[in-house]
């Protein structure tokens, strides 16, 4: 099993009852999970510290998700890993953000596939 | 008995007898004292101046004698007439010429006559003076002397007579003739008066002495001096001195008039002759002439007034001869052609007349030789009827004259005719009038091109229901129909029971009342059936009253067409845009429905992990997951839920009763996951125990709409929430949905319920919400409203509900 020990990844839903399932999935393997319930509140989170990762669902009423991405772009720093959770398929998102996330999971979520990737993509980072 | 023989110069000697005219008259002192001087003389009882007449002797003096005459046969004078002698009879009774004498034999019984013939101056013997005796007798010669002389006597007398009396028969005749003038002079109206050589009054006849206040005692006789006095002498010496001379004097002076003050008076001295040529005197004849000097000075005066109006007028005066050329205008004719006088005179009419109303020139004339041909019998002619014609000016510029001509025959004997007609005209410049008038019918001409143009019937009948007009499209339209419509056959036209309709529209208007009506015309040959909108408009006169009716019809067969369809298309748009609003919604949803199968999903995995592990299942955790999963199924089904009932083709479902608390609930989980995962707020306050009698899909899409739309308009606000409650007011269910916003501006008010409008981008929502909300509502006898009094913006969706068993036995 990989260890993601000592990676902080920041989870954003809006729905608490995702985030706690995402969470405990990332506890697994021994992560570090911070969490926000809206697009604003991970910014803020986002210039304060660095996060290997962020993971966050596109819609949410308290700071949009795809908004959220080109933000973070914008901060011009390392970059956390990206993800995004859409209700939408990646062609119906727009490109600009699609463009700067490392993938796009699409509802109804698949849980292992999730942590799987994340995993891959924080434990063996490609060049 | 010998009858008295006539003599041979019988007619002469009658004649110079009657000349004498003595016959028959009374006696006379002078004859009478001859024929007693003869009986004296003869010394005989009897003495007779006989005259002899024709059949008789007629004795113009008797002495001893009562007869005064006897029949010419039987007298002894007829004998004695026949010689220049006297004829003497002894004794008649011896003498066989008398002796069977009715006069011998009877009375007087003449015995002794004796006759001296009476020879009048041409030779005549008128009869005799003759003597006569009862007894015999026989004259002395001295006797017979004297008789001879007192028979001459007798002739003298009888002549001198005569003379006399012819001078005094010549003294009455001329006193009656002076009597007769007297009459006549004095019934003149003229002042007569005759003044001899020294200018002394002789006669003045009544008509001087009134006027002058003379009486014929104190004039005649009397000098003009004397009666006059100097100064008025003065005035007349010089004519008076010239009638003298033998002139004829006639003038005029002023005189002092009876009742005061002078008057104007003409005089008329004649000289007076004698027979022998020498001047006696004058007749002077006066006249007052006042009178008609004050009436000729007030003719003056009126004739001075009327050259300056007619001088001074605006309007034309012409005369024109029978050749209708110009003999006379006046300033204003000149002015409104700009000739001048010169110019004008001799010029035809017709030379002044428009090329296209010389026609009217002549008839003008002929008009006003009409009317004075008419007017004959001396009465003044009628002018020719007002026409109204064009001159041209110098310039060449168009005048508009109002024209009305008199004619007129006038005296002039150098004519054969002895007459010449001429005519005057009266002639008004009504150019400026008629300028206007031009335009208004230019403009009454634009108007009438339009009418005909537009694309309407339009038509104006009058109060008998005849057409007065039709436009060209009305009579394009009806064509080979015309003449029933002409007729008043509504029916052939629009079939009897729209003929009744087109029948009470027209009553209904000439009641003075704007009517429509639409009707259909029925199809015509190869031109289908056709639906007329008509409006029938009251056309009232000055006075008030219709005077008929304007018809203004569209042909709507094409737009109720096209209506049909439209209807038809929103019919399908309605539809499609269900599909589009539940697109919207079902995009949105995958969202909301794909986070509670997350969760569930997530959860399961979960549970399935925690049975799996080696260390004892933590219970309480697996039945809180457990918990989760299930509520969060139960999400899901209220949003299917709510899709089904929003998806579904309701539109022919029967009505059903349904509580209302149901159908809020629908709608409320079709659109709670977008509210709660876009912030905003969504309150309810449905405790309502109503039902309605509704088909529930179409009202949990009109309150789907209604909550989408406030969604839509709250989105990104500060703090957005929508409400919505329901409750029950005097039997109406009213649904109110209620957002954060502030009002809807009064522009979109106006429009919004109206298809196809809206406020959203063009890739967000179709502007049919709510025109279809609202028609839904309608459906379901309610109604859907914007409430404009509300703080924020709030639709009103009101429904009758239907009377529950709770509600009923409240009531």
């Amino acid at each position: 099993m990989i260890s993601l020990k000592g990676k902080r990844i920041l989870l954003v839903d809006d729905e608490a009852a995702i985030r706690d399932m995402l969470k405990e999935e990332f506890l697994l393997l021994e992560a570090t999970i911070e969490e926000a319930d809206g697009g604003h509140a991970a910014l803020e989170m986002v210039k304060a510290g660095d996060y290997d990762a962020v993971i966050s669902d596109a819609k949410m009423p308290e700071g949009d998700g795809l908004e959220l991405v080109v933000e973070i772009r914008r901060l011009g720093r390392r970059l956390p890993k990206i993800f995004l959770c859409s209700g939408m398929s990646v062609g119906d998102l727009g490109n600009a953000a699609v463009s700067c996330v490392v993938a796009v999971f699409e509802k109804p979520l698949d849980f292992e596939k999730i942590t799987n990737l994340v995993a891959a993509s924080l434990v063996d980072p490609t060049p | 008995m010998l009858k008295a023989p006539i003599p041979h110069d019988e007619e002469r000697r009658l004649a110079a007898l009657r000349q004498l005219e003595i016959l028959d008259t009374a006696e006379e002192a002078a004859f009478d004292k001859l024929t007693k001087l003869a009986a004296a003389i003869c010394k005989v009882p009897i003495a007779v101046v006989s005259l002899v007449d024709e059949n008789r002797q007629w004795f113009k003096s008797c002495f001893g004698l009562e007869a005064r005459s006897t029949p010419r046969d039987v007298s002894f004078c007829g004998h004695a007439i026949h010689s220049d002698q006297i004829l003497e009879i002894p004794d008649a009774r011896l003498d066989p010429r008398f002796a069977d004498n009715p006069l011998v034999t009877g009375g007087p019984h003449v015995t002794f006559y004796a006759g001296a013939p009476l020879i009048a101056s041409g030779g005549e013997k008128l009869g005799t003076l003759c003597v006569i005796d009862y007894a015999p007798h026989s004259l002395t010669g001295e006797q017979r002397l004297t008789l001879e002389t007192l028979a001459d006597q007798v002739v003298r007398l009888m002549e001198s007579r005569r003379s006399s009396l012819r001078s005094k028969a010549s003294a009455e005749s001329s006193a009656r003739t002076n009597k007769l003038l007297d009459g006549v002079l004095d019934s003149l109206p003229n002042l007569v008066a005759v003044l001899d050589k020294d200018v002394r009054y002789q006669y003045i006849n009544a008509a001087y002495q009134n006027w002058f206040g003379l009486s014929p005692d104190t004039t005649i006789g009397r000098s003009l001096v004397e009666v006059f006095g100097e100064p008025v002498f003065n005035t007349v010496k010089d004519h008076v001195t010239r009638v003298l001379g033998g002139e004829e004097v006639r003038f005029e002076t002023e005189a002092p008039y009876r009742l005061g003050g002078t008057k104007t008076i003409s005089l008329h001295y004649q000289p007076l002759r004698s027979p022998a040529g020498e001047i006696e005197g004058f007749l002077a004849i006066v006249n007052d002439v006042t009178e008609l000097r004050a009436s000729t000075k007030a003719l003056k005066e009126t004739s001075e007034r009327l050259l300056n109006t007619i001088n001074n007028t605006p309007v034309g005066l012409i005369e024109l001869n029978e050749e209708l050329k110009i003999t006379a205008a006046n300033p204003g004719f000149c002015q409104m052609l700009e000739y001048a006088t010169d110019e004008l005179i001799g010029k035809s009419i017709y030379d002044l007349t428009h090329p296209d109303d010389k026609i009217k020139s002549s008839s003008i004339s002929t008009a006003a030789t009409t009317a004075a041909a008419a007017a004959a019998a001396g009465a003044t002619a009628a002018a020719s009827p007002r026409t109204e014609k064009r001159y041209i000016a110098k310039s060449g510029r168009i005048v508009w004259g109002a024209v009305s001509s008199r004619a007129k025959l006038v005296k002039d004997d150098s004519l054969s005719s002895g007459s010449a007609k001429l005519y005057y005209s009266c002639i008004e410049d009504i150019t400026k009038t008629k300028g206007a008038e031009e335009e208004k019918i230019e403009a009454q001409k634009m108007l009438q091109d339009t009418i005909n143009a537009v694309p309407f019937f339009i038509s104006y009948m009058n109060k008998d229901q005849k057409y007065q007009f039709t436009n060209a499209y009305h009579i394009k339209f009806f064509e080979d129909r015309l003449r029933l419509l002409r007729d008043g056959n509504l029916a052939a036209i629009f079939g009897n029971r729209d003929a009744e309709i087109v029948a009470a529209a027209r009553a209904k208007a000439l009641a003075g009342t704007e009517s429509s009506a639409r009707v259909s015309a029925l199809g015509y040959v190869d031109q289908a059936a056709t639906t007329l909108d008509v409006k029938y408009i009251p056309h009232r006169d000055s006075s008030g009253q219709v005077s008929g009716i304007v018809v203004v019809a569209e042909d709507i067969t094409e737009r109720l067409a096209n209506q049909k369809r439209i209807e038809e298309q929103n019919l399908i748009l309605a539809a499609s845009s269900k599909m589009v609003a539940l697109g919207e919604m079902a995009a949105g949803m995958a969202h909301e429905i794909n986070n509670p199968l997350a969760i569930i999903v997530g959860k399961s995995a979960q549970t399935r992990r925690l049975l799996a592990s080696e260390m004892p299942p933590d219970k309480a955790k697996i039945a809180a997951n457990l918990d989760i999963i299930e509520s969060t199924g139960q999400r899901i089904a209220k949003i299917i839920k709510g899709l089904r009932a929003f998806s579904r083709d309701s539109s022919r479902d029967d009505m059903k009763s349904e509580p209302v608390e149901e159908i809020v609930a629908d709608a409320l989980g079709l659109c709670q996951e977008r509210f709660r995962n876009h912030g905003v707020e969504l309150r309810h306050t449905i405790e309502n125990r109503a039902a309605l009698n509704c088909r529930a899909a179409q009202l949990v899409q009109v309150l789907t709409n209604l909550l989408g739309n406030a969604f839509d308009a709250v989105q990104g606000t500060e703090r957005p929430w929508v409400d919505i409650s329901a409750v029950t007011v005097g039997g109406k269910v009213v649904i109110s949905v209620t957002d954060s916003g502030h009002g809807i501006p009064e522009a979109v008010v106006e429009k919004m319920m109206q298809p196809f409008f809206t406020t959203k981008p063009v890739d967000k929502g179709t502007g049919l919400g709510l025109s279809i909300s609202l028609g839904i509502a309608k459906d379901h006898g309610g109604d859907l409203f914007y409430d404009k009094s509300a703080a924020n913006t709030r639709f009103v969706l009101r429904l009758p509900a239907l009377v529950s068993k709770e509600a009923g036995q409240a009531a």
